[in-house]
């Protein structure tokens, strides 16, 4: 039996694993990918409870949540075209002119 | 208030009268400061015209006023321009007040203020910063006007300040040169003691007023309210006047304040003669009769005035025996004098006091103007003693100043005549023998140093260097005109007030009745007129003896006068030292102010304490945290989002746990 | 959960964004079909935009009828965060039109995606939802984003919005699973549930909430960059071109502001947490930040960077102050709304004279690039002295006023050690302020070409500037509209 608890337990897994990969990945594109799990957990957690209260507004907020995510990786892509043509590479470490 | 001709009532007028100068002042101001930056001098055609200008207008619209005042015997309580301050039940309205006393005060103010302004188109001719000099005169009026107009003490002590300001900008005018600019200091800072007794006075009355309940709405510390509310003063009235007295030292010279007014001499002589003589020096003897009901309820305080009016008039007067600087001796003159009108008032003779005020503003400015003339005249030569025999070359000054001279020393008819003997008469009458002697002294004194300086001065044998001489020469009109019509006012001036003892009928005393009351004036009775003429009389034959003595003396028989002085030098040299006056303040207050400021104040508490540990430790520590912090920056965004994730958890934690 | 919707009634309501929303999207259509190269005709009908919406919000705001539809509500403290918004957009479009020609960045998204974005704001200010209010924030920090990195050919300026990019994510991805967290403690992402199930919530949803409210609150703090969450804001600031700078700055900040307002009207009531404590560790640690390290910047714009970090900090004092009694006192708020009002506009001006400074190849960002201004061009250094003087918060400026009202609020409550430290934290301020200021008037400075000051951007400084020192000498009228809004919140 699945329990609300296990899509919880997973969500947050899903969550953490995102914010460790934002952290420490230097690839633009997996941090970007890291950033999207994060938000995907949030959603689990949407569907997760939607289907325990047995209602369908959770679900529909986690559609809501899916077109937000999608246009920011769009914008976010975008960014790293004009990284990659400036500097030739995506690693966000390198990006470090302003500091102090 | 009725409206008179083209919708111009007479508070326009009024505040016409303080306004004008105001706008000279800041036009010139304006335009001194555009031609400053680009690096010019003003357009003097323009600044004379506004300079000049505005006073005279401003007399013109006084004298008007004054007829008003003499044919509706009422006087202008004006609206409020604004309120200048209203906190709680402290209300302070910027209104004016012209009743009798202020517009013969306002009279002298504008018409000699004019007079000296025109002066000193002449004077100043050849000045670098003429349009600097109007600038700082013409605000000078306005804030004299203020202190004479406004109708509540606050706005008096505007004034009183401003005037502070302004004369301590003209005795430092020529600031280049460090032993005028600090005889510009020396005259703020000693007149900032005297202002400290007039603030505290202030805060005195307005908290005996409040906490007695009184409806001060009108404006609580307006001269009406002050005078309604008299009854319940009483009991602070001699520590309030005592504390205002200390401010009138300050302003007007009088022992122990009076060590900055002779050196203010290092000012402009026509700015000596319009603040340091007829004007601003006085106004603490207006100040004074301003507020006669608030003094009439100490005797112990108007003893104090008297007393301190008395002993300064012959102390000046002995020390302007020994000196042979032209201003300086006519700068002690003015504090003597002042003595004499303090000692007027002290005794209760407000009307008296107010009337040798008026004179001597007509002869000491006359005195002054011409002394300018003379040194205009020989190139800035200010010793009595390289001067002589200017009766020839300088013919109109030496004529208006013996008219002055004459008046200064009470010769009948002369102006000085009849001021000062009104007050010696008055002493005498309310019983102050003492007092009376003293100042039966120091009138011969005076006519014995004015007559002194005079036939040092114009008669005698010329002891000019000879190659300076030649180009000697009258001044021109500008600066004769203004002495001509002062020579007239010392001779006539007087004739206002003639008593009823030589068949006058007192003029100037009933006109200021409705202001200082009846009972200031004890003469007016027959049995009294013997006493008065006797007295008249002696005074006037002992410094005609005496001056006639010194004239004769210090024309002919120098000699003879040099081998006297040999003789008695260490009385001489006591009095030509101003009895060590400035030393002993110096020793005993300056040198351990500075000492304790420098040493203690300024070596350890401000360089040590304050800036070492204090300024700079904190500065220094705050860098360094900056550093640390800043270091935290590192433009890595994944130690941005390591602190963001830290800071997240660190906030779930805390409200989860 | 049915939503009975009044359209008639959310039409004429939500005017305001309705009309930017609208401009918006049309000058997107305008952009892709206009041939012409003069991009003259977007600024006139942003502008038009702006001021139809603030008609509309003004008008709404004065009838004072306020009305909630659940996702969204509208009362005076969402249209007073509205006119804020429009006051900054307005300065921002008066200041960009130079600026956005010589960095060849004047693009029609430009106008299009700062409007969109304050329709962003409108969205935090009004919204009733959590769901709302994080649309709000997405569809504003997008514009942002983009905004920040728009000039493609500078290396900074793509950093900026990469790590923006990246350090938003981050919050966003925070904020989402808190709101999910909510929903599952509650049962729905409305805001005002909170307060009719909060007496049902055992221990174990109460886990949950708390997990979510924090998580939300990162997400909003964020937004204001509070201390630790500030570090994207002086990089980005710096990269982002000076105009969008300075609607970041003011127009973020204040929207981030209302959002923390909305969100803590409802969960001040969880009486567990102690907020005071709380608030005021943030604010402590803010304002020093911010001020310390702004004392070691020599560019302008990240001076005024770490100077908006520290001035979130005081706003935070009278947070802490409208905390106590775990109920939000109106007077604080009251401060806290004068205050992001005067904080816009003594902020936009500053940025105006920093725009009017640069010219085509030089954007004169440095501190040093002042010196000697007092000479050349002594109107715009007086201008920028009064900025600075109201910075710091020195009389007779709006800045003294909004410090005033704040530290007043927190003292009536007793928040003593607090004030004190504000206080602390001015003096430490005026040190990096009136260095400006000094650099101005007492170095010399090499010889430089003033750019002569275009009349938009002039008609800028002139507004703040009015603004700045008339709401300085008179702000009653100022305060007693910002008290007002804060009367009838409704949720």
């Amino acid at each position: 039996m699945i329990l609300l608890e296990h899509y919880l337990i997973v969500a947050s897994l899903l969550f953490c694993l995102g914010l460790l990969g934002v952290l420490f990945r230097r690839n633009a594109l997996i941090v970007f990918m890291s950033i999207e799990l994060m938000l995907n957990a949030g959603n689990l957690v949407f569907v997760a409870f939607s289907r325990f209260f047995g209602r369908m507004d959770g679900q529909v907020l986690a559609f809501f949540i899916i077109a937000l995510a999608a246009a920011e990786v769009s914008v976010g892509l975008a960014i790293i075209v004009v990284m990659f043509r400036k500097r030739g590479t995506i690693d966000i470490n390198e990006a470090s002119l302003m500091k102090g | 208030m009725d409206t008179l001709v083209l919708g111009i009532s007479l508070e326009t007028l009024a505040w016409l009268i303080p306004g004008l100068p105001l706008l000279g002042a800041l036009c010139n101001g304006c335009a001194t400061l555009m031609a400053r930056r680009s690096g010019q001098v003003a357009p003097k055609p323009l600044i004379t015209f506004l300079g000049v200008g505005t006073p005279f207008l401003s007399f013109m619209v006084t004298t008007f006023l004054f007829f008003i005042i003499r044919s509706t015997h009422h006087s202008i309580d004006t609206a409020p321009l604004f309120t200048w301050m209203a906190v709680d039940d402290f209300i302070v309205p910027f209104s004016l007040y012209v009743d009798q006393l202020s517009i013969v005060m306002t009279l002298v103010v504008t018409g000699v203020g004019s007079l000296i302004h025109l002066y000193s188109v002449g004077y100043m001719a050849h000045d670098k910063a003429y349009d600097r000099y109007f600038t700082y005169l013409n605000l000078f009026l306005f804030s004299m006007l203020i202190l004479v107009l406004g109708n509540n003490l606050p706005m008096m002590f505007i004034g009183w300040e401003g005037v502070g300001l302004c004369s301590y900008l003209l005795i430092g005018f020529w600031f280049q040169d460090p032993e005028k600019a600090y005889a510009g200091k020396k005259a703020f800072v000693v007149n900032r003691i005297g202002d400290f007794g007039f603030l505290l006075a202030m805060f005195l009355l307005y908290t005996t007023l409040t906490q007695q309940g009184v409806d001060m709405r009108g404006g609580s510390l307006n001269f009406a309210t002050l005078e309604a509310q008299r009854q319940l003063l009483a009991p602070v009235a001699t520590t309030a006047c005592l504390l205002l007295f200390v401010g009138a030292c300050g302003k007007s010279a009088q022992i122990p304040l009076y060590i900055w007014l002779p050196d203010a001499m290092a000012g402009p002589t026509p700015v000596s003669a319009l603040i340091h003589a007829a004007t601003m020096v006085t106004a603490g003897v207006y100040m004074i009769a301003r507020l006669n009901f608030l003094y009439l309820l100490s005797p112990d305080a108007m003893s104090v005035v008297a007393t301190v009016g008395a002993v300064t008039a012959f102390f000046a007067a002995t020390i302007g025996l020994a000196q042979n600087d032209i201003k300086k001796i006519l700068a002690y003159s003015t504090i003597s004098q002042l003595g004499y009108m303090f000692l007027g008032v002290g005794v209760g003779a407000f009307s008296a006091g107010i009337f040798h005020l008026v004179t001597h503003a007509f002869f000491k400015a006359c005195l002054f103007l011409g002394a300018g003339s003379v040194i205009h005249g020989l190139h800035e030569e200010q010793d009595i003693w390289k001067m002589g025999g200017l009766r020839h070359k300088m013919p109109v000054t030496f004529l208006t100043f013996l008219l002055a001279v004459a008046a200064i020393v009470g010769i009948i008819p002369f102006a000085g005549f009849f001021s000062k003997d009104e007050i010696l008469f008055q002493t005498f009458m309310r019983g102050h023998r003492v007092l009376w002697a003293i100042g039966f002294a120091t009138a011969g004194i005076t006519a014995f140093y004015m007559c002194r300086l005079f036939a040092l001065t114009f008669l005698g044998k010329s002891r000019i260097d000879p190659h300076k001489e030649a180009p000697i020469h009258e001044s021109p009109l500008s600066m004769t005109l203004p002495l001509m019509i002062l020579g007239l006012l010392s001779l006539i001036g007087g004739w206002i007030g003639i008593p009823e003892v030589f068949k006058g009928h007192n003029y100037f005393h009933h006109w200021l009745q409705p202001v200082l009351g009846a009972g200031t004036l004890i003469n007016e009775s027959a049995h009294m007129h013997g006493t008065e003429l006797i007295l008249a009389v002696a005074s006037f034959l002992w410094v005609f003896h005496v001056g006639l003595i010194a004239l004769i003396l210090y024309s002919q028989k120098l000699d003879w006068i040099k081998r006297c002085v040999k003789k008695m030098d260490w009385v001489y040299n006591i009095l030509r030292d101003k009895y060590y006056v400035d030393e002993i303040y110096d020793f005993i207050l300056i040198r351990p102010i500075h000492w304790l400021s420098q040493q203690i104040l300024w070596r350890f508490g401000d360089e040590q304490i304050i800036d070492g540990l204090m300024v700079n430790g904190s500065a220094k520590t705050i860098n360094l945290a900056g550093r640390l912090l800043s270091l935290m920056q590192t433009g890595w965004t994944q130690h941005y989002a390591l602190f963001l994730a830290a800071g997240a958890l660190g906030l779930v934690a805390y409200f989860v746990l | 959960m049915t939503i009975a919707t009044d359209w008639n009634m959310l039409l004429v309501k939500g005017l305001p964004f309705l009309t930017l929303l609208g401009m918006g999207l049309l000058l997107l259509v305008i952009e892709v079909l206009w041939w012409g190269k003069d991009k003259t005709i977007m600024l006139i009908l942003s502008l038009l935009a702006v001021a139809a919406s603030f008609y509309f919000a003004w008008d709404q705001w004065i009838q004072n009828i306020p009305w909630s539809q659940q996702l969204l509500v509208f009362d005076r403290l969402s249209y007073i965060f509205d006119l804020i918004f429009l006051f900054c957009l307005l300065i921002t479009l008066l200041i960009s039109r130079d600026h956005i020609k010589r960095e060849h960045i004047e693009r029609g998204e430009y106008y299009a995606l700062l409007l969109l974005a304050t329709v962003g704001m409108m969205m935090m200010a009004h919204a009733g939802d959590l769901m709302v209010l994080f649309l709000g924030i997405e569809v504003m920090t997008i514009g942002a984003y983009i905004l920040a990195g728009i000039k493609k050919r500078h290396s900074k300026s793509n950093e900026a919005a990469l790590k923006y990019f990246i350090l938003g994510g981050i919050a966003a991805g925070l904020m989402v699973f808190g709101i999910a967290f909510f929903y599952g403690a509650t049962g729905s992402t409305q805001l005002s549930i909170l307060n009719q199930t909060f007496a049902e919530v055992d221990s174990s949803q109460s886990v949950l909430i708390f997990l979510a409210v924090a998580l939300i609150l990162v997400g909003l703090c964020f937004k204001i960059a509070a201390v630790p969450f500030h570090f994207w804001s002086p990089d980005v600031y710096e990269g982002a071109p000076t105009t969008v700078t300075a609607f970041m700055a003011t127009a973020i900040k204040a929207a981030g502001f209302v959002a923390l307002f909305r969100v803590l009207f409802i969960v001040i009531s969880l009486t567990h947490i102690p907020w005071v404590p709380l608030l005021s560790t943030l604010s402590i640690a803010t304002m020093t930040v911010g001020n310390l390290v702004a004392l070691r910047q020599t560019n302008i714009k990240r001076m005024l960077a770490y100077s908006s970090i520290a001035h979130a900090g005081y706003a935070l004092v009278g947070l802490a102050a409208a905390a106590k009694d775990n109920q939000l006192s109106e007077m604080a708020l009251g401060a806290i709304v004068f205050y992001m009002m005067a904080y816009a506009v003594i902020t936009l001006g500053a940025f105006a004279i920093v725009v009017a400074m640069g010219h085509r190849g030089d954007e004169a960002e440095e501190i040093s690039d002042f010196a000697g201004l007092g000479q050349r061009h002594p109107l715009l250094a007086a201008a920028m002295t009064v900025f600075m003087i109201a910075l710091t918060g020195i009389p007779p400026t709006i800045g003294f006023i909004g410090k005033f009202y704040l530290f007043a609020s927190a003292i009536e409550v007793g928040l003593y050690t607090l004030v004190v430290i504000g206080v602390l934290n001015s003096v430490v301020s005026a040190y990096y302020y009136l260095g400006v200021v000094m650099t101005m008037y007492f170095k010399e400075g090499a010889v430089y070409r003033w750019p002569p000051l275009a009349y938009l951007l002039t008609t800028s400084i002139f507004l703040t500037l009015l603004g700045t020192l008339y709401w300085g000498v008179f702000p009653k009228d100022l305060f007693l509209m910002a008290q007002e809004s804060v009367r009838q919140v409704i949720f």
